[in-house]
């Protein structure tokens, strides 16, 4: 380079220059091929590894469908939507324990105990949680928002102060399953498990309505992403992925008759000093359940308590349709029933009839084929028509009628009558766990290679022995009794609906219903069942107060390692309301009611003492809300036929 | 002639810097706006908490449980059900019709029975 500035620069200057600037091109060119190479050909993998470094990916919950209560049974009396299970927003408190110096990690566990007042077992697993080499560890579940307030002053000031990056702690909001009605419904609702499933991130259904209509309740979380800098605050970031909500199911249950049917069982159940006992309302024209109340009860919110205790574990069965039981005198109106269809039969073949309603049949204790013992009754009786047949609840009397049906249709003609009205089948209720009962079957044998269907069976099953069925199989016959002789399917649904307005699922009645009975031998079973309730019947205490009613008493002993129990006892009361025009038909049973004799109340374990009460208070309370006029409102609408029917059982037993 | 130029040109500019002016004023506004707005979305999700929590509140008190045991009471032993005979339906359109203060006319009522307006 020329020393002197005035003089133009030399050829040696120039190329210099031109060196210095292509060496500073040739930088220039690696720098923007490494640009190229990082943000170009690895530019997924370094955005992935920054991704990593500085985003958190969390959950952003779905809310899962809701049960809604039936508001819309009372005429003029529009509700607003009354839920049964709401989900509340609480919060997760979670740690990313790489971010927490080690010094720090006591005094932060010691911090948490103190705020949210936790047990000495519950803080060492906080401990163990912290020392863990993760990045995001749960620590606390289901925060309130008072909590989580708390939790966030204290850390914000805590991390400052010990130069901890403010996400070190952070939450994540979920919604919790909680029950404004407590206990109310719970056995049918049943709950989710407070801890969702790993891997799918789902609830984990307890069982019933929760179980079953697990498909459409669940939803599909969301995701969002929260920054790791220390400067971003909690609980701030961006929704990736909106949540997809869970569908709402509109139960055919009412809150109001539902908490009526609860309290009246709780006493009944009390009172008669049993283990437990349940009660279940159905509208018998369409089939949907109004009440299903079952004491002592179960309460979702505390469910850990229930499957951690055997015994309490008990109750949190829907034992209406899981414990099958012999129906006992509660299956003779259906004997009644399916002779009175023989009959119709018999004459549209132009053929003599079975046996006439006021017919004088011979009801002494005699030998049936098959039996070897002589059938009798709790009171002897002569001779009864077949209304004091239903009025004294004898077995003699049935006995002798499916003798004359299986003599005159046969034994298969029998059976499929008691199938075609559901005995044998599921209901095809919406809960888990139906049993179908036991309906014996002709030529099969029992695993002991007893046969199923022997000679003595269908004495068995006119008095209601020898057979099982659910509570609800019952109900749907008197629903059949009481809507005039159609079939009728028992159902909790009335439709489930998604948050958009969509509807998946609802619930139309089949129109028009296979029918089952004539309507004349309808008429004619409702007649003789409403000697029952009324005096000289077996349960004058099922009588409502100002309305006609129907119904049967049935008390069967239980088998009890093999063989029946007389101290064991399912005490069942089964009917409907008003007679002329049921708006209900309810099932009352006592399971196991104490064993004893009172004095002017009778034998406590009987189905007309221990369930009949429960069905007169229930229905009164039921119609009143309903706003059913009274039909019978002196009590005296059948006195007459009372009356008659008296003379003419004195004269024929008595005279 | 350049003078006029000249006081085309800053015409020109001082429109020109008005327009740049009020685009940046705007721009600022929207700023300022979008920096409200995650305060204002985490109020709304704590008002929408709130307000969940208070519907379980008031679903717990509406326990029909509570309310049957309030009904049994003899503050409320004056009230029953009505029957489905003295409930009259009308449609909503016909109540408000019945209820219009210039057709009301000053008549003594003739019947208890209470009215329900359904849609």
């Amino acid at each position: 380079m020329s020393e002197d500035p005035k003089m133009p620069p030399t050829a040696h200057d120039r190329r210099l220059l031109v060196y210095v600037a292509l060496f500073l091109l040739l930088l220039f060119s690696l720098v923007i091929v490494q640009f190229y190479k990082i943000q170009i050909i690895d530019g997924d993998k370094w955005r992935r590894a920054a991704n990593r470094q500085h985003k958190l990916s969390v959950i952003e919950p779905y809310c899962r469908g809701v049960f809604y209560s039936n508001t819309s049974i009372k005429k003029g009396h529009p509700e607003k939507a009354q839920p049964f299970v709401i989900d509340v927003p609480k919060f997760h408190l979670y740690a990313d324990p790489e971010m927490i110096p080690e010094a720090c990690r006591k005094d932060i566990v010691k911090r948490l105990q103190l705020t949210l007042d936790l047990s000495n077992e519950d803080t060492q697993k906080i401990g163990v949680q912290l020392a863990k080499k993760s990045r995001s560890r749960k620590l606390v579940l289901w925060l309130s928002r008072e909590m989580h307030d708390n939790i966030a002053k204290w850390w914000q000031t805590y991390a400052k102060s010990h130069k901890i990056p403010r996400n070190a702690l952070f939450f994540v909001s979920d919604y919790k399953r909680s029950y404004p009605f407590g206990k109310l419904l719970g056995q049918l609702l049943h709950t989710v498990r407070s801890e969702r499933d790993q891997a799918a991130h789902q609830c984990i259904p307890t069982g019933g309505l929760e179980l079953s209509l697990n498909k459409y309740l669940k939803g599909e979380d969301g995701r969002r992403v929260i920054l790791r800098s220390p400067r971003q605050p909690l609980e701030t970031g961006t929704v990736i992925k909106q949540p997809q909500h869970g569908a709402d199911v509109y139960l055919t249950i009412n809150h109001h008759l539902q908490a009526i049917a609860e309290e009246e069982i709780a006493k009944a159940v009390m009172a008669a000093n049993s283990t437990c006992g349940w009660a279940v309302m159905m509208d018998p024209n369409t089939g949907e359940i109004l009440a299903w109340a079952q004491y002592p009860f179960f309460e979702p919110a505390r469910y850990k308590d229930y499957f951690n205790d055997p015994k309490k574990e008990e109750h949190t069965k829907v034992k209406a349709i899981t414990d099958p039981y012999e129906p006992g005198s509660t299956f003779k109106d259906l004997t009644i029933a399916i002779c009175l269809r023989a009959n119709t039969e018999l004459k549209k073949q132009g053929k003599a009839p079975l046996f006439s309603i006021d017919e004088k049949i011979a009801t002494k204790a005699r030998f049936f084929p098959g039996r070897n013992k002589p059938l009798k009754d709790t009171h002897h009786y002569s001779y009864l028509n077949m209304y004091m047949g239903m009025q004294k609840s004898s077995n003699v009397y049935m006995a002798t009628m499916i003798q004359r049906v299986i003599e005159r249709m046969g034994e298969e003609w029998y059976r499929k009558a008691l199938e075609d009205f559901g005995i044998g089948t599921k209901t095809g209720i919406e809960l888990p766990a139906e049993s179908a009962g036991m309906l014996p079957r002709l030529g099969k044998t029992y695993p002991n290679g007893a046969l199923e269907w022997s000679k003595a069976t269908p004495w068995s099953l006119a008095m209601g022995h020898n057979v099982l069925v659910n509570s609800l199989q019952m109900l749907r016959v008197y629903g059949i009794f009481a809507n005039g002789g159609y079939d009728v399917k028992p159902t909790l649904i009335r439709k489930i609906v998604r948050k958009d307005g969509t509807v998946i699922m609802e619930h139309k009645p089949a129109t028009p219903s296979r029918r089952i009975l004539d309507p004349e031998d309808v008429k004619t079973i409702n007649k003789a069942m409403r000697f029952v309730t009324l005096p000289g019947g077996t349960a004058r205490k099922g009588n409502i107060p100002g309305y006609t009613e129907v119904g049967k008493t049935g008390t069967t002993e239980k088998v009890i390692n093999g063989v029946y129990s007389k101290k064991d006892h399912i005490s069942t009361f089964i009917g409907f309301a008003p007679a002329n025009h049921p708006r209900i038909v309810l099932l009352i049973a006592i399971d196991n009611p104490e064993h004893k004799y009172t004095p002017g109340v009778g034998r406590n374990q009987m189905g007309g003492t221990c369930a009949a009460p429960a069905f007169s208070n229930i229905g009164l309370r039921t119609l009143k809300y309903l706003g059913v006029p009274e039909d019978d409102p002196k009590n005296d609408a059948w006195d007459k036929e009372v009356k008659d029917l008296k003379v003419l059982f004195d004269q024929w037993n008595h005279g | 002639m350049i003078s006029g130029v000249f006081l085309r040109l800053l015409a020109c500019l001082t429109i020109f810097s008005f327009f740049i002016y009020s685009y940046l004023d705007k721009q600022n506004s929207c700023t300022e706006l979008k920096m409200h707005l995650p305060k204002l979305t985490k109020e709304i999700q704590a008002i929408n908490e709130v307000n969940a929590n208070l519907q379980y509140q008031i679903e717990c008190f509406e326990n029909p449980q509570n309310l049957l045991s309030l009904a049994g009471s003899q503050q409320y032993a004056h009230l029953k059900f009505p029957f489905m005979e003295e409930v009259l339906t009308v449609k909503e359109g016909l109540a408000l019709h019945y209820s219009a203060p210039k057709e009301r006319k000053a008549e003594p009522a003739k019947s208890k029975t209470p009215i329900v307006a359904t849609n």
